[in-house]
């Protein structure tokens, strides 16, 4: 039984009040010396054990009534448990293969394969089976029940099945493995026996061991039985990294209970040029390569970089590594400026450079901009409002209103002004400029908004001049200082939007130039103003690829075996596509195509099994997770809960009426025996 | 109606059963109750000391020579016995209860001290009247026992009566059977009690004594608790001989439990009416004159 507010479970205490009442009352009446109780009247020991019964019972109504009250008020919950039903003799099997990167090591799959093989023409006679595999994630590939009249055994789609189980490209984690076979046991009365044949990779571990048990079900017994194939430690090397340098490239290759070796590593650039590089990777270490590779060494657009070594080792998949170097001119943001000599431009320049490369500052005179020219960009910077002139700020508006962004700073000349250009926001009355030594601290950051989600570092910014700007109703502050003055206000304007900054946007006014935050807040703000949304072009085998990042749901993928992943209906609806394959997807949306490099997860390359301890200990603990399921079913969450306060409120109700009634009756009985008179003349 | 002389007041007043339990010593505190009640009584013709003259007999062979009335003789030349009213050589046996239900009292004078004053009053009155006395104390055994005697040993008596101490059950069978088998001549039986047993019982008892020729008066003693309870809230009483505890109401006390105890009482009545015996009910605030009152009526009756 659970409690929705088991705080007032604290009024049960006032069951003492009528205990206590109770005991006031009752205490045994001191035994008095008589000459004789000859003639005294026998029953009249009767009537008094009845009295006081009647009065132990008043007593049980008026705690049942405190209690009842603190319960109510307590709110119970009453988990109803259906029954489990009793372990009869079938069973139903999960036999669960392993198909992780690190099952493509020797022959690992084919004698897990032969593993699962036994399991199978052990089954029981009455027993359903499920052939499952788990690795990059969880499939069902077969499932078998027992022969029926009409049905014959279909126990040989489980073998033929095995036929097709091949080592995968990504990473098995084995607590999240334990935690999706409850999923997939799913409902049913039987118990569950879960085989999982595999390697046992010690990588594979979870933080926490308890998270290797399986989560209790319902009704159904689990017991897990680990197949593990015995391997000893093999020595491995594999890319571990492989990432794009200013220089070119650089390729890191780790051993892993590996000696000291020269291993040669291969570069290959759009499938054409390659070029090697053999160098001494040390015992259990980090060989480090760089290819020097200049710009013009990549062609336009994304370029495919595949890293390679010689296979000296059982498990060639994660000898390669692939990457993608997107080569495209940078889009020019107009930076509308008095001064295109500003230190404003270097900054905004270092910070593109750094964090959005695809972005580069392109300073423009206000006097001699071309309003004509502000459809080409899609968002548009201005270091002082004050300072646009009104033929310039009309163009603006109707720029913003058809969907561009402007990100907009203050300045000397916006000090003068009570209404802004463009935003039209008023300029409030008070101190724009903080005292010396005594700058204006930011206070509250709407950390909410995509512009701040990933920006940290703002409450080190000081601001020495600040525009106390009026806030409209449908102006969102992102940031405000400690005083509540807006710092950083966005304004949406017909189908564009507005980023204000109240201060200036270089360091006359402030030192977020010079704080680290400026980089990350530019970056951002570059990706929100303009409207991209980000690919990761680096995913790990296993992963999910967003179809809805890369421009929605309709599209089409293409492997790296050159297949289309999305059938016809899913080019329109599917949401995600999982990454099965190491390798260089091509993600079409309309109008646009991505390349995405797929890599292995690098900690299946460690091929160190778990210790014998380890698995022993696992199963043991498994084997203990029957009885664990039974105990812990009724926390699960299965029928709904019962609330069971109105059935208190109507015992409660009857518990008070009874407490009068009997009340009543004990008064009256007590002023009986007081009044001899009165009972003399009601007998 | 009169009005009481000073005299007869104070009398009254000394005869008190809690002014009487005030002297230490049982003797003085009978003679105080006989000499307090019998001044009240000096003018009534019913009454006499047993010294008072009856008549003349003339001295015959075995009379005792000391009883010889020397002045007839000088005058009349003959022997004459002088007679006197109390001359009638009879005893009187004291029956004193010493049950633990007589140890109850809720006045400064218990049942039991009421019961030994009322002996002890009753002694001396008797030795006055030159009776033997004798006594014997029970409750469900006979505790002690002094045969009839002469008032040489009255002062021994007292001294027993005042000894006595409550103990124990009640039970009449066993010491009335006892004393059966010693009395024999034929006397006067005052049985002192707080009759806490049943009516036919006691009676089954006594009547052999009636048969017997005995004159038996019953004093019932009772506190004045006993006969109107005063309880204001539920108690547990507790028997004083058995232990045993029964818990009464107010209600059943002031109501009920009066009409019980006056019904034993006219029972006890009705049953010593039956064996001719008198039965005085007594309470531990009456005074003293009543018992010593219905005793000398009672002895005037037999004579």
């Amino acid at each position: 039984m659970n409690f929705l507010a088991p705080l007032f479970l604290a009024g049960l205490g006032a069951v003492a009040l009528p205990v206590w009442l109770h005991l006031l009352q009752t205490q045994t009446p001191e035994r008095q010396p008589f000459s004789s109780a000859m003639l005294l009247r026998m029953s009249e020991q009767r009537i008094h054990l009845r009295r006081r019964l009647r009065y132990l019972l008043l007593m049980a109504l008026r705690i049942a009534l405190f209690a009842l009250l603190a319960l109510a008020f307590s709110q119970p919950l009453w988990q109803r448990s259906s029954t489990p039903a009793a372990a009869g003799e079938n069973k139903e099997h999960l036999i669960v293969i392993d198909t992780s990167l690190s099952m493509g090591q020797g022959d690992r799959m084919v004698r897990a394969v032969a593993e699962a093989s036994t399991v199978i023409a052990g089954l029981g006679a009455g027993d359903t089976a499920r052939l499952v595999t788990a690795g990059e994630s969880v499939d069902v590939l077969a499932t078998s029940a027992p022969a029926t009249a009409t049905v014959p055994d279909s126990r040989s789609r489980l073998t033929t099945a095995l036929d097709g189980v091949k080592a995968g490209a990504g990473r098995l984690d084995y607590g999240v493995l334990a935690a999706g076979m409850s999923e997939l046991a799913g409902a049913g009365t039987e118990p569950v026996v879960i085989h999982f044949i595999s390697d046992f990779e010690a990588s594979g571990l979870p933080s926490q061991f308890g998270a290797l048990i399986p989560r209790a079900l319902p009704n159904r017994t689990q017991e897990l039985k680990l197949h593990p194939l015995n391997e000893a430690t093999a020595p491995n090397w594999a890319v571990d990294y492989l990432r794009r340098t200013p220089q070119g490239l650089d390729v890191g290759v780790r051993g892993h209970h590996t000696a000291a070796s020269d291993i040669t590593v291969t570069i290959g650039l759009n499938g054409a040029r390659e070029v090697k590089q053999t160098r001494q990777v040390p015992a259990n270490g980090l060989g480090e390569y760089s290819f020097a590779l200049p710009d013009v060494a990549f062609a336009t657009g994304d370029n495919r970089i595949v890293a390679s070594l010689q296979s000296v080792d059982g498990l060639a998949a994660d000898d390669r590594r692939y990457l993608v170097v997107p080569n495209v001119p940078a889009i020019p943001v107009p930076l509308l400026t008095t001064r295109t000599d500003a230190p404003l431009v270097r900054y905004l320049s270092t910070a593109f450079a750094t964090a959005a490369r695809q972005y580069r500052v392109e300073p423009d005179s206000l006097a001699a901009f071309d309003a004509r020219t502000l459809e080409r960009s899609s968002w548009v910077v201005a270091d002082d409002l004050g300072a646009i002139s009104p033929q310039l700020a009309t163009a603006l508006t109707d720029y913003i209103t058809k969907g561009g962004s402007l990100f907009a700073a203050v300045g000397e000349r916006s000090l003068a002004l009570e209404t802004l250009p463009v935003t039209g926001q008023r300029v409030a009355k008070g101190d724009a400029t903080a005292r010396e030594g005594q700058p204006f601290n930011v206070g509250r950051i709407d950390s909410t908004h995509p512009l701040l989600a990933a920006t940290d570092g703002w409450r080190g910014v000081s601001v020495t001049r600040l525009l106390p700007l009026e806030v409209a109703a449908d102006d969102r502050v992102l940031i405000a200082m400690e005083d509540g003055r807006p710092l950083l206000i966005e304004r949406k304007v017909g189908e564009g939007r507005i980023v204000m900054l109240a201060t200036s946007l270089d360091n006359t006014w402030n030192d977020l130039p010079v704080h680290p935050v400026f980089v990350s807040f530019i970056a951002e703000t570059a990706r929100y103003l303009s409207g991209e949304q980000t690919l990761s072009r680096q995913q790990v085998a296993g992963a999910s690829l967003p179809l809805s990042v890369t421009g929605g749901a309709s599209g089409q993928v293409v492997d790296p075996q050159g297949q289309t992943v999305l059938s016809l209906a899913d080019t329109r609806r599917a949401q995600d596509v999982r990454l099965r394959q190491m390798g260089f997807y091509q993600v079409y949306t309309p109008g646009k195509e991505t390349l995405v490099a797929v890599n292995a997860d690098a900690r299946e390359s460690d091929l160190e099994p778990m210790t014998a301890e380890q698995i022993a200990r696992w199963q043991e603990a498994a084997v203990v997770a029957p009885q664990q399921a039974v105990a812990a079913a009724e926390s699960q969450v299965a029928p709904p809960p019962v609330e069971l306060w109105r059935y208190l409120l109507i015992l409660l109700v009857l518990v008070v009426l009874a407490e009068s009634l009997l009340g009543n009756r004990y008064l009256t009985g007590h002023l009986h025996d007081l009044e001899p008179d009165a009972g003399r003349a009601s007998s | 109606m009169s009005t009481p002389l000073p005299s007869q007041r104070e009398g009254v007043r000394l005869l008190q059963p809690e002014v009487l339990a005030g002297l230490a010593n049982l003797e003085l505190i009978a003679r105080a109750a006989v000499e307090g009640s019998l001044i009240g009584l000096h003018r009534s013709p019913l009454f006499g000391f047993s010294q008072e003259f009856a008549e003349y007999r003339s001295y015959t062979e075995g009379d005792d020579p000391r009883f010889i009335d020397w002045n007839v003789y000088a005058r009349s030349d003959r022997t004459y016995i002088k007679r006197f009213l109390g001359e009638t050589n009879s005893h009187l046996m004291l029956l004193i209860d010493s049950s633990a239900s007589m140890g109850y009292g809720t006045t400064p004078v218990t049942k039991l001290r009421y019961a030994q004053i009322l002996a002890a009053s009753l002694a001396y009155i008797a030795s006055r009247q030159h009776d033997a006395v004798g006594m014997m104390v029970f409750d469900e055994e006979v505790r002690s026992y002094r045969p009839p005697s002469g008032r040489n040993k009255l002062h021994g008596l007292l001294h027993t009566i005042d000894a006595i101490t409550s103990s124990r059950k009640t039970d009449m069978e066993k010491p009335f059977s006892r004393f059966r088998e010693h009395i024999a001549k034929r006397g006067m039986v005052a049985v002192i009690s707080d009759f806490y047993c049943d009516p036919k019982a006691l009676i089954e008892g006594v009547k052999p004594l009636a048969f017997q020729g005995q004159d038996v008066i019953l004093f019932q003693i009772l506190d004045p608790r006993e006969l109107r309870p005063d309880l204001s809230e539920a108690a547990v009483l507790e028997d004083m001989e058995t232990g045993q505890t029964v818990e009464v109401s107010p209600a059943f006390m002031q109501r009920d439990y009066p009409e019980r105890i006056k019904a034993h009482i006219r029972s006890l009545q009705e049953a010593a009416a039956g064996i001719g015996a008198d039965h005085v009910l007594l309470e531990t605030t009456v005074s003293l004159d009543v018992p010593l009152r219905n005793y000398l009526l009672f002895r005037q009756r037999r004579r």
